[in-house]
């Protein structure tokens, strides 16, 4: 071995180094070069199998298709949704309409929309210790023959029962009433059945809490109905009932309907206040003197005293304090 | 080799190598060429598909829009004929939208969304002309009546539309509500008119919607030209009385069904208010004790979760009208099988058996297999004997191991107030308006305000008040005792007369205070009884326990007779066992109570003595 070592160099140095690395270096070029021909076809084995298994433009399809079955089920429920409330809102203002034109232009003097300061009031006030009923007496028959005495028109004469009623209440409350009478005349023509003409002011009115009352007559004697509905209770709350018994209040007769229009919008004014705030009756004292009829102070004066023997017995007190 | 020899083989080999290199080169050249041209072509495949499917989608959307439009015009043609039918057909004075309730007016803030729905009545003019002439006076009685009990006030809200209808001439026939239906279709509505009448009977023609859940039982959601019959003709006041009562039970089964209220018809006869023969009500309850069987049946009700309405619904109907052995518990536990009592949760055995007790005609209930339960129960509780001895229902269970599961439900439900508080509250001023009409009149003013006021200052007030005063009577005595007869607190037994006068005071400012239904009688028989066999803690205890009950359950105290069943000296483990039961929850529940209403007390000396007074309910040997 030693020798041929020896023999190389001796033939190197006598032909000279370069050719020998020359020739080396050309030999390792052409073994790079057919390591580097195995690499390229192993790169695109390599490329190939990337390019099978590469699912990005497939995915991008997939999502954008995706995207476009969603966008298109949503268009449509939206469309659908769009115009169900659109022919709801049609029907709706239809509906409302109709409302207006026949049941409300031509029965109520108020408009709907004067009403709306007195709700954004309420909905501002958190107490109820300063909250006023609405009082709005009803033009019933049986007022309209009561004040037919007079012999004016017709129109007139509701209005002068409104007035009278207006003017005790003011009278009777000194500045500090449980009553707002903004409204108290509000029909334009003669009630044509209690219980519409309530749920259509109801409708209107309903969030603003207002006492109603309905002169009626049976029996040849006067009574009360009286309907009523609340603050924030919403649609579909509210309540008519008879107001108390009064014996005394003869059919026909003006005084006594107006006398027993007030009794019976003291003693409901009265009994909202002192549950609602535990004042006392305010406007009991006012029975006397704004009463003419003495047989009526005799009931009111009993249904009062009914009224207060049931608060103090019941539960109610605490609410009094 | 020589340098020519080793210049060409250099050569060679760098040809050879950069043949080799270049021909890789375009191996890889060729490879990217292909690999670009099938991308290419799988683009433009996957955008070829992508735009079919958008024209697709187009197709499907143009298509969509078309049948909209075809729809939209049916649509418009119905808002027509609604606006221009409205004029001519809608047959009352009350348009459709004030019906119908649209809050379009209120706003957001002013609606309570949890509201009850009422249900309207119209009886209108039918196809019996005689019977049409008193249709004035019965909707007067009617109107009466509803406007008395039915009211939104008493949670049963039904409004009579009376001279609603707007042409007296026109009658009112199976065309004219459907009429009216397909105007207010989702308003729960009852139409009555007169169809026929012969000597003896008159027949309504009976229409009505959505007042039944389509899954509850065999009724529908709607129904129309339904005949009703009725057997007094020409009496008005009999007819108006039958078709109150035809109105109460439909108002009832849709509270029940939509609501969960309490039946009101058995309660109104049984006042007398209504007045039911006895065949009338047999039938009126086959048909309460059938719907609550039928929704049990069909999964309608969560027993467990609304147990405690269901057995009001019973307490209702089965207190006032059970006669012949239907009983409407039966119906809530599936059967009368004695297993689907036993597969209950054991709370809930608790409140099955507690009402049970309470109706000892349902003991029929209690047999075989819940026996066997019991006595299991008790055999494992050593309660053997004071089982075999107490003959009575309210015994056995007193005896066994539910007892103290009712004990417990109580607690929690006193604890958890709320709707107990709420009811109490209702039903408390329902009593009380009752006695004047315009209070009722009132109500819904007050009802949102009231209802908060008890619920959070009446109620607290209510509580303390009444721990306050048995502890100041307990303390007043026990002073007194140990001044004067030096005993030891916890063993201090009374003579008959210092205690009576004790227990009287009691019983007295208590009835004063609170003006509960227990009368002034009821609380002196009671401290009688009491003071017989009790020192004066346990029959405070007592007073206290009956007077939780009374306030916060509504109802008569369930355990009361035990303390007549047995006296001290027949069975004294039992009686210890029941003792000591009352006397440690009743600490606890008042403890916690008073723990839990401390910012409502005064600042008074009394507060001091409570946990004197507690700590002698809870650790008194005696118990």
């Amino acid at each position: 071995m030693d020798e041929l070592i020896k023999q190389g160099v001796e033939t190197n140095g006598k032909h000279g180094a370069v050719p020998f690395f020359a020739l080396l270096f050309s030999a390792y070029n052409f073994f790079m070069s057919l390591v580097n021909k195995n690499d390229v076809s192993k790169k695109i084995k390599q490329l190939k199998a990337e390019a099978l298994s590469d699912s990005f433009d497939r995915d991008k399809y997939e999502l954008e298709l995706e995207y476009l079955r969603r966008s298109y089920s949503e268009n449509i429920a939206f469309q659908v949704e769009n115009s169900r409330r659109q022919f709801a809102n049609m029907r709706e203002q239809q509906a409302f309409k109709y409302f207006c034109e026949r049941f409300w232009q031509n029965q109520f003097s108020m408009t709907i929309n004067s009403l709306d300061l007195l709700r954004a009031a309420l909905l501002e006030s958190s107490s109820p210790d300063n909250m006023r009923l609405q009082l709005l007496v009803a033009w019933t028959p049986a007022l309209q023959k009561a004040a037919s005495v007079f012999g004016m028109q017709v129109k007139e004469n509701y209005g002068r029962v409104c007035k009278d009623l207006r003017d005790r209440v003011k009278a009777s409350a000194a500045g500090n009433s449980v009553y707002s009478t903004s409204f108290i005349g509000a029909w334009l023509q003669q009630s044509r059945s209690m219980l519409s003409d309530v749920m259509n002011l109801y409708y209107v009115m309903q969030g603003i809490p207002s006492v109603v009352l309905f002169l009626n007559e049976c029996d040849g004697r006067f009574m009360v109905d009286i309907a009523t509905w609340s603050i924030r209770t919403g649609n579909n709350n509210f309540t008519v009932c008879r107001c108390f018994d009064c014996k005394s209040a003869t059919a026909g007769n003006y005084a006594d309907a107006c006398d027993l229009l007030y009794a019976s919008a003291s003693l409901a004014g009265d009994i909202a206040k002192s549950m609602l705030s535990g004042s006392p009756f305010g406007m009991a004292s006012t029975v006397d003197t704004l009463i003419e009829s003495p047989e009526i102070r005799k009931d009111v004066a009993e249904a009062y005293s009914v009224v207060e023997k049931t608060l103090l017995m019941s539960d109610f007190k605490y609410i009094m304090k | 080799m020589d340098p020519i020899t080793s210049a060409i083989v250099i050569i060679g080999i760098n040809f050879a190598a950069a043949a080799v290199s270049k021909s890789a080169a375009t191996k890889m050249e060729e490879y990217r060429k292909v690999a670009q041209k099938d991308a290419q072509k799988r683009m433009l495949e996957l955008s070829g598909a992508m735009y079919r499917e958008r024209l697709e989608s187009d197709r499907k959307m143009h298509a969509f829009v078309l049948e909209q439009q075809r729809r939209g015009n049916a649509e418009n043609l119905g808002i027509i004929a609604e606006q221009i039918e409205a004029y001519t057909k809608w047959p009352l004075n009350v348009p459709p939208v004030a019906l119908r309730g649209s809050l379009s007016l209120l706003p957001d803030e002013m609606i309570d969304t949890a509201e009850r729905q009422p249900c309207f009545l119209l009886v209108a003019p039918g196809a019996d002309k005689e019977t049409n002439k008193l249709l004035d006076a019965l909707q007067e009685s009617v109107f009466e009546y509803t406007s008395s009990y039915l009211t939104a006030a008493r949670g049963h809200n039904v409004v009579l539309l009376k001279d609603c209808w707007a042409n007296s001439l026109k009658e009112c026939g199976e065309i004219e509500a459907r009429n009216i239906h397909s105007f207010v279709k989702d308003v729960p509505m009852i139409v009555v008119s007169p169809y026929d009448s012969t000597p003896g009977e008159v027949s309504f023609m009976l229409s009505m919607w959505n007042i039944f859940d389509r899954n509850a039982g065999q009724k529908m959601s709607y129904s129309f030209g339904e005949t009703l019959k009725m057997k007094n003709s020409k009496n008005v006041k009999a007819l108006a009385n039958d078709l109150c009562a035809f109105v109460t039970y439909i108002s009832d089964c849709y509270g029940w069904i939509h609501y969960r209220e309490t039946p009101q018809l058995p309660v109104l006869a049984s006042r007398g208010v209504l007045s039911l023969s006895e065949e009338v009500a047999d039938s009126y309850y086959g048909e309460y004790v059938k719907l609550l069987g039928e929704m049990s049946n069909k999964g309608l009700l969560s027993k467990l979760d609304e147990s405690d309405v269901i057995l009001e619904y019973c307490r209702a109907v089965d207190g006032v009208m059970q006669r012949n052995g239907a009983f409407a518990a039966a119906g809530f536990i599936g059967s009368t099988k004695n297993s689907a009592l036993l597969s209950m949760p054991k709370n809930l055995q608790a409140s099955v058996w507690s009402y049970i007790a309470e109706n000892p005609i349902a003991e029929q209930v209690l047999s075989g297999a819940s026996l066997h339960e019991l006595k299991s129960e008790c055999l494992r509780r050593n309660w053997m004997k004071a089982l075999e001895d107490c003959p009575s229902v309210s015994s056995k269970i007193c005896s066994s191991g539910i007892f103290m599961e009712i004990v417990k439900k109580r607690r929690r439900k006193i604890l958890l107030l709320g709707a107990d508080v709420k009811k109490q509250g209702l039903d408390k001023m329902r009593a009380i308006t009752e006695m004047v009409d315009l209070r009722n009149a009132l109500r819904p003013i007050l009802q949102a305000e009231s209802h908060r006021r008890f619920k959070s200052e009446i109620y607290p007030e209510l509580i303390y008040d009444l721990m306050s005063e048995i502890v100041r009577m307990h303390k007043k005595y026990v002073n007194e005792q140990i001044l004067e007869t030096g005993k030891k607190l916890n063993h201090c037994l009374l003579d008959a007369d210092a205690f009576s006068d004790v227990g009287v005071a009691v019983a007295t400012d208590i009835h004063e205070e609170f003006k509960t239904s227990l009368s002034m009688d009821t609380l002196k028989e009671l401290a009688d009884k009491h003071f017989r066999i009790m020192n004066i803690g346990q029959w405070v205890q007592t007073v206290a326990y009956d007077w939780i009950d009374y306030v916060f359950l509504g109802h008569d105290i369930v355990h009361k007779d035990m303390w007549s069943v047995k006296s001290q000296k027949e069975d004294d483990l039992f009686y210890e066992n029941v003792r000591y039961s009352i006397s440690y929850t009743l600490g606890n529940i008042t403890k916690e109570l008073l723990g839990e209403e401390d910012r409502y007390s005064s600042s008074d000396d009394s507060r001091s003595s409570d946990d004197t007074f507690f700590d002698y309910v809870v650790m008194s040997p005696s118990f």
